[in-house]
């Protein structure tokens, strides 16, 4: 009997995309879950499940070194995803939609979501034993992990004078020179609106007659600023590792600082649950602030390395800063600034 | 053939039923397979596009509402058209001239035909990079060597600023430039070489040739080379993406990546503002269908080209290779230099260089996994869309009947031409974010869109090939007892090797650095390599960013070089 061809393929291309529906709905890793014993089970499982993995919007360079600090301590790798809560949380968004997250512990300093998940049981309660130590719980099953403070900074390369303050961006030297963050964020937003509180409210429209360049974020703009391509940033941790390695850069802090504190969340749904518990029972601890809150704000007083603690640093009020304040100012700076 | 065979019976009476039956049977199975086909076809196409379309019109087109209160969106609207006029325009200029300096090189310089096309080979993030890190008003390379010429030497930046849109334009241009130079090539081959002598005795200079001869009869692939350029242009993504924002420059592709990518996100505003581009490129593609119409008009004798020579001259060598330095090698120096440097500013210290960061690169398992996830990606899409356009040029091509089908198929694989990745990007992640195929996060989305983008080429180089090839040695095989499966795998397969070669070569390139869909389909674990130089990028690491495209650039390399083994030295003219 004639075969035909083109049945035949058609009928194997359909097979094949049917097959491909199938494998993607089956996981490729065995489903663990969180270990029922004592803290030590769960340390156990954790080691057995050999790896986590951590969305962060964090600094890159504390993350790598927290993360080298919890392998050297547990033999566990931490998969980093670094990105700028703009970014990581529609993606997060779209795991948890499909029911196959494939992070373990989230940060970010995106408060409402993170209330939202802590609420909707996409975050698991938090079990690790530090908890019994520090009082960092926001809600049910989200915490404080650390607050970046923020500053400006300059190239002194490109800029002669000192910057003493925020409103010293406004000199005319140096227009078309500064870096601003974009405000796709809550977080970026209350920063607006915190500069907005000291100078006055026409201060955004005094910053966009400087005509500066739009970033992503603080880490971005760093960048630019060591390079030289903007003069000064007005959205930047303080540039203390730069300086250090010798990037013509310095920086300063206004009287009342701004901070973006992160919160962090344990996904229930994890694919290494018990992994997810320790690394935040590490994050929590001294040594793990050491490295994570480094040139920042600690949960905890007495860490070596940071600068202050979350008690004391300005923290994003949600009330006041409301879906509908942000959509605001978004719009305002819109008119402004591009 | 088949009245023959429906006559039978009744010259056969003893056994009237079964053979009447079988062709029947035959028919109608292969009646389903076309129509079975079709639907894969019409829910990888088509499904993401109703998806998307079905978003923005939820809620009493909330989607749209929003999209049409983007701040400043007449001027977001035409900067779009702006870069795509703008890009085609740098993009003809330079294909044209290209196109008529390669037709007239120096036989031994022939080689140099294929720099122009290089560009396409090439990533283009790296491409866009590269060009960063030489124009960046401030610490680029080639604006601090142009800042010592005494004209200049007041500036303290620039004077070239990389982040404005002319230079978005003429970036975008340099990459579409290739293109047209394919399609003006093809075009001018068919320019027969008596006019231009004719013109050149009678006295004319070799300006006078290309404005008076070679520009009016090239003028359909001209028409049609701006076309296709204007469609990519209005497309364009990375060059905007990555120079751009600094200055809150933004089209409609840009736009609609960060409406996905904000909090809160806004996929139905995404998807309304893809509409444009999508009703511009289905218009297209439906104005492409009805223009040309049935391919097989279109078959000519192959084989007997005579042998052209057109008067060499030497301005055309230099000028390929002038461009080449320009577009291809000035780039590529310039992410060298910041990959090896440990921070990027002006000043360029060679004291200073280091591997560092390409050691940073080569040990981040990110990088690594991109790279793999890259390669199966590729490999894979191209295995299921070899076959997917093999059978859609057999059934386009041979397949008499069944006229709705047929125009529904060829109308659907040529899509994905028209419309931008970017909203096969967004449609994807929506379609396969929910039941009933959830596969976000995982390896399958990627590989299901990029084989989606490839069924244009496959199909259609696949045609090309079949086209070529005829349908006397299919029809001497039916004559010999062969059946349609005998001759399509003894017959038409060993023939339509070089062309089946050529395609997965080509596609296989196109799809390891392909930047826009994966942007938005890619899920933080499942990275491809443009999308992890992208984050590299946007996170801030300028030497890992060089770094990481460099290597990206030398995997692209290979896999052009087994391109060009297995399809022949010619594979990258066949597009």
């Amino acid at each position: 009997m004639k075969k035909n061809l083109l049945t035949r393929i058609a009928l194997a291309t359909t097979t094949a995309v049917a097959m491909v529906g199938l494998a993607a709905c089956g996981s490729d890793e065995p489903s663990s879950t969180l270990s029922e014993g004592d803290w030590d089970s769960v340390v156990a499982a954790a080691e057995d499940e050999g790896t986590v993995t951590i969305y962060s919007s964090q600094g890159v360079a504390q993350l790598e070194d927290f993360a080298a600090g919890f392998k050297e301590k547990y033999g566990i790798t931490v998969e980093i995803v670094r990105d700028l809560d703009s970014n990581l949380l529609p993606k997060l968004d779209a795991e948890v939609r499909t029911g196959q997250p494939s992070v373990d512990v989230v940060v970010t300093s995106t408060e409402s979501v993170m209330q939202q998940y802590s609420e909707d049981g996409t975050f698991a309660e938090p079990v690790a034993p530090v908890f019994d130590e520090v009082d960092v719980m926001r809600g049910e099953n989200y915490f404080d992990v650390d607050a970046t403070v923020i500053t400006f900074a300059w190239n002194t390369d490109q800029y002669g004078s000192t910057v003493e303050n925020y409103e010293d961006l406004l000199d005319p030297e140096l227009k078309g020179k500064i870096g601003v963050p974009e405000p796709t964020v809550p977080a970026f937003v209350d920063f607006y609106l915190y500069l907005e509180d000291l100078y006055g409210e026409d201060f955004s429209e005094k910053l966009a007659a400087q005509e500066p360049k739009i970033y992503p974020g603080a880490l971005p703009a760093a960048q630019a600023l060591s390079s030289g391509e903007i003069a000064a940033a007005v959205y930047v941790e303080p540039q203390v590792d730069a300086k250090e390695a010798g990037a013509p850069v310095d920086w300063g802090f206004e009287d009342k600082q701004w901070s973006a504190v992160f919160y962090g969340g344990v996904v229930a749904e994890a694919p290494h649950p018990n992994a997810g518990q320790l690394l935040v029972d590490y994050m929590l601890s001294v040594e793990g602030q050491s490295k994570i809150a480094r040139n920042a704000a600690a949960i905890r007083p007495d860490v070596p390395g940071t600068v202050a603690t979350t008690d004391t640093v300005h923290r994003l009020d949600l009330t006041e800063i409301t879906p509908e304040v942000i959509a605001e100012y978004q719009a305002k700076w819109n008119d402004l600034f591009r | 053939m088949s009245v023959a065979l429906e006559e039978r019976p009744e010259t056969t009476p003893d056994r009237p039923m079964p053979v009447a039956q079988s062709m029947a049977w035959a028919r109608a199975r292969r009646r389903f397979g076309v129509w079975a086909l079709l639907l894969v076809v019409a829910y990888l196409v088509g499904m993401p596009l109703i998806r998307l379309q079905g978003l923005a019109f939820e809620d009493g087109g909330a989607g749209y509402e929003r999209a049409l209160d983007t701040p400043a969106l007449a001027e977001l609207l035409w900067r779009t058209v702006y870069l795509a006029l703008g890009s085609m325009v740098v993009a003809m200029v330079f294909g044209t001239t290209l196109a008529y300096a390669a037709s007239r090189l120096p036989q031994r310089a022939g080689f140099l035909r294929t720099i122009p096309i290089i560009p396409i080979v090439l990533p283009a993030i790296a491409m866009v990079v590269g060009w960063a890190f030489l124009l960046s008003p401030g610490p680029g390379y080639l604006n601090a060597a142009l800042r010592n010429l005494p004209w200049w030497d007041h500036l303290e930046s620039g004077p070239v600023d990389v982040y404005s849109l002319p230079w978005i334009v003429i970036i975008t241009g340099f990459g579409l430039t290739s293109f047209i130079y394919l399609f003006v090539s093809a075009g001018m081959a068919n320019i027969s070489a008596d006019h231009l002598e004719a013109a050149h005795v009678a006295g004319s200079s070799g300006l006078g040739v290309f404005f008076k001869i070679v520009l009016p009869l090239l003028r359909p692939s001209l028409i049609y080379g701006a076309g296709v350029g204007l469609l990519l242009g209005l497309g364009q993504f990375t060059a905007p993406l990555l120079l751009g924002t600094n200055q809150g420059i933004r089209v409609l592709t840009t736009q609609m990546y960060f409406s996905t990518s904000q909090i809160p996100v806004d996929y139905a505003g995404a998807a309304a503002l893809g509409s444009p581009l999508l009703l511009f490129g289905v218009l297209i593609v439906i104005a492409q269908k009805l223009g040309i119409g049935d391919q097989t008009r279109f078959v000519t004798h192959g084989g007997k080209g005579t042998v052209r020579r057109q008067r060499p001259s030497r301005w055309a060598a230099g000028f390929i290779v002038l461009y080449g330095l320009v577009a291809v090698v000035l780039p590529m120096t310039g992410l060298l230099i910041v990959a090896l440097s440990p921070f990027w500013n002006a000043s360029i210290d060679p004291g200073s260089f280091t591997l560092d960061n390409f050691r940073t690169a080569l040990q981040s398992p990110n990088i690594i996994e991109s790279i793999v996830t890259s390669l199966v990606a590729s490999i894979a899409a191209v295995a299921i869309v070899l076959p997917l356009g093999y059978a859609i040029s057999a059934i386009l091509l041979y397949r008499r009947g069944m006229p709705v089908a047929r125009s529904l198929l060829d109308f659907l694989v040529a899509l994905p031409l028209g419309i931008p990745a970017v909203i096969f990007g967004a449609g994807f992640l929506l379609t396969y974010s929910e039941p009933p195929f959830v596969l976000y996060g995982t390896t399958w989305v990627i590989i299901l869109v990029y084989a989606t983008l490839m069924l244009p080429f496959a199909t259609r180089m696949m045609t090309n090939g079949m086209l070529a090839l005829g349908s006397s040695y299919q029809e001497a095989s039916w004559v010999n007892g062969a059946g349609r499966l005998k001759t399509h795998v003894l017959i038409m397969l060993p023939l339509l090797r070089g062309s089946i070669g050529g395609a997965v070569a080509l596609m296989f390139v196109l799809l390891t650095h392909e930047f826009s869909a994966s942007m938005l389909v890619r899920s933080p674990m499942t990275q491809v390599m443009g999308t992890v130089v992208y984050d590299f990028w946007s996170n801030g690491a300028y030497p890992t960013v060089a770094a990481v495209s460099i290597i990206m650039t030398v995997v692209t390399g290979a896999g052009v070089a087994v391109a060009m083994t297995i399809g022949g030295r010619d594979v990258l003219s066949k597009l």
